[in-house]
């Protein structure tokens, strides 16, 4: 332990170190020209000063970035939010792992869109398609899981799939003219014919969970 | 050497010529802070002459050293230039002065303890605050040969420590 010694002996050493105001007057007193440098900081220190209010600054935004369901699309900090679950998902190795933070992110996606809705009743239709492409692709990576690990995310992925179709009717019901309810039409049949095939050929313990996903596309139609 | 480099050199010895006064003045705060200007004004006057080929760290020391005989001289018959080297303050004065804690009183009694050689150089290297180079300018050896010696005194003071 002599280090505890040494740390012992340094701070002994320092109880005897002079006032800072009696050095200061001395070299205004040798040296009266001398103008005060930074504060009377070190070179490092006053560096460093800036350094940290950069990092402050960068952490508080990115997490409010983050964490905000106030940051939608056409926010500045939403390229900030998507960059850091870009992250979230690069940083995740386990597959299983990875899964459930894309799927925590395009349950966001969905939060998102509801409030878009809200707020400017309607909402444009490559959202819909981006949720509609990363529902199926999530939907067939979970399908690659055991089945023990895939309980849990097929789980999640039919409830936010039941939230989608309630999304697709607040839509719809929104004011939209002849033509954009073709288009959303359109672009949401092609979906649910590619979603429901997935059902199709699911085995039946998994097609349970999606049942009722399944009973609102047969509804729909 | 030109008066512009003195701010540098102030700044960089300031600290350790005060620790050295401050523990040979028996930790009496406002005689160290009278010396050490006293020693820095000298300094400053001598500056221009100053050889930049010796040691920055000698040649302050040397004024302090000599400054302190002079001062001392003023009040004691006689004074040895070793005795103002290894003069170490009196631990009940340095505990008032210091406001000391017990395990660091008997840390100072136990530097005071140790051989003459090792106290001084734990002295000079923790307490003072001097690098080991410096240290070697100063005594006359290597910085390699005070390493091993500071671990020995080190662990010397280890000892003692313990056996308190």
């Amino acid at each position: 332990m002599e280090w505890l010694l040494k740390r012992k002996l340094t701070k002994l050493g320092h109880k005897a170190d002079p006032d800072k105001a009696f050095t200061d007057r001395l070299e205004l007193l040798l040296m009266p020209g001398a103008k005060a440098k930074g504060f009377g900081l070190p070179a490092w220190k006053l560096a460093a000063v800036p350094a940290l209010a950069l990092i402050l600054v960068v952490g508080t935004t990115g997490t409010y970035a983050y964490a905000s369901t106030d940051v939608l699309p056409g926010n500045p900090l939403y390229a900030v939010k998507k960059g850091l679950e870009k992250v979230e998902e690069k940083t995740t190795v386990k597959p299983q792992t990875k899964l459930l933070v894309q799927i925590k992110h395009l349950e966001r996606r969905l939060q998102e869109d509801k409030v878009l809705l809200n707020r400017n009743k309607k909402l444009p239709q490559a959202r819909l398609k981006d949720f509609q492409v990363q529902l199926r692709s999530l939907m067939d990576q979970a399908g690659k899981l055991p089945e023990k690990q895939r309980m849990t995310l097929d789980h999640q992925l039919a409830k936010i799939a039941s939230g989608y179709y309630t999304l697709q009717t607040d839509v719809t019901n929104a004011g939209l003219d002849a033509k954009e309810r073709l288009e959303v039409d359109r672009l949401l049949d092609s979906s649910d014919k590619d979603i429901e095939s997935r059902i199709n050929s699911m085995d039946a313990s998994r097609k349970s969970e999606f049942k009722a996903v399944e009973e609102r596309i047969r509804a729909k139609k | 050497m030109d008066k512009r480099h003195f701010q540098e050199f102030y700044t960089t010895n300031v600290k350790r010529v005060y620790r050295y006064l401050y523990f040979r003045v028996s930790c009496k705060k406002e005689i160290a802070e009278d010396l050490t200007q006293d020693v820095f004004v000298k300094a400053l006057q001598a500056f221009e002459s100053y050889d930049p080929s010796i040691s920055q760290t000698s040649w302050i020391l040397t004024i302090a050293r000599n400054h302190l005989i002079n001062q001392m001289e003023k009040t004691r018959t006689c004074v040895n230039l070793d005795d103002v080297e290894n003069l170490l303050p009196d631990c009940q004065d340095a505990v008032e002065r210091m406001a000391l804690r017990a395990d660091e009183k008997q840390l100072l009694q136990a530097i005071g303890e140790l051989p003459a050689e090792d106290a001084l150089l734990v002295r000079k290297k923790y307490l003072e605050g001097w690098q080991y180079d410096e240290i070697a300018e100063q005594v006359g050896k290597s910085p390699g040969t005070l390493r091993v010696q500071a671990h020995r005194a080190l662990k010397a003071l280890k000892k003692v420590l313990k056996q308190k």
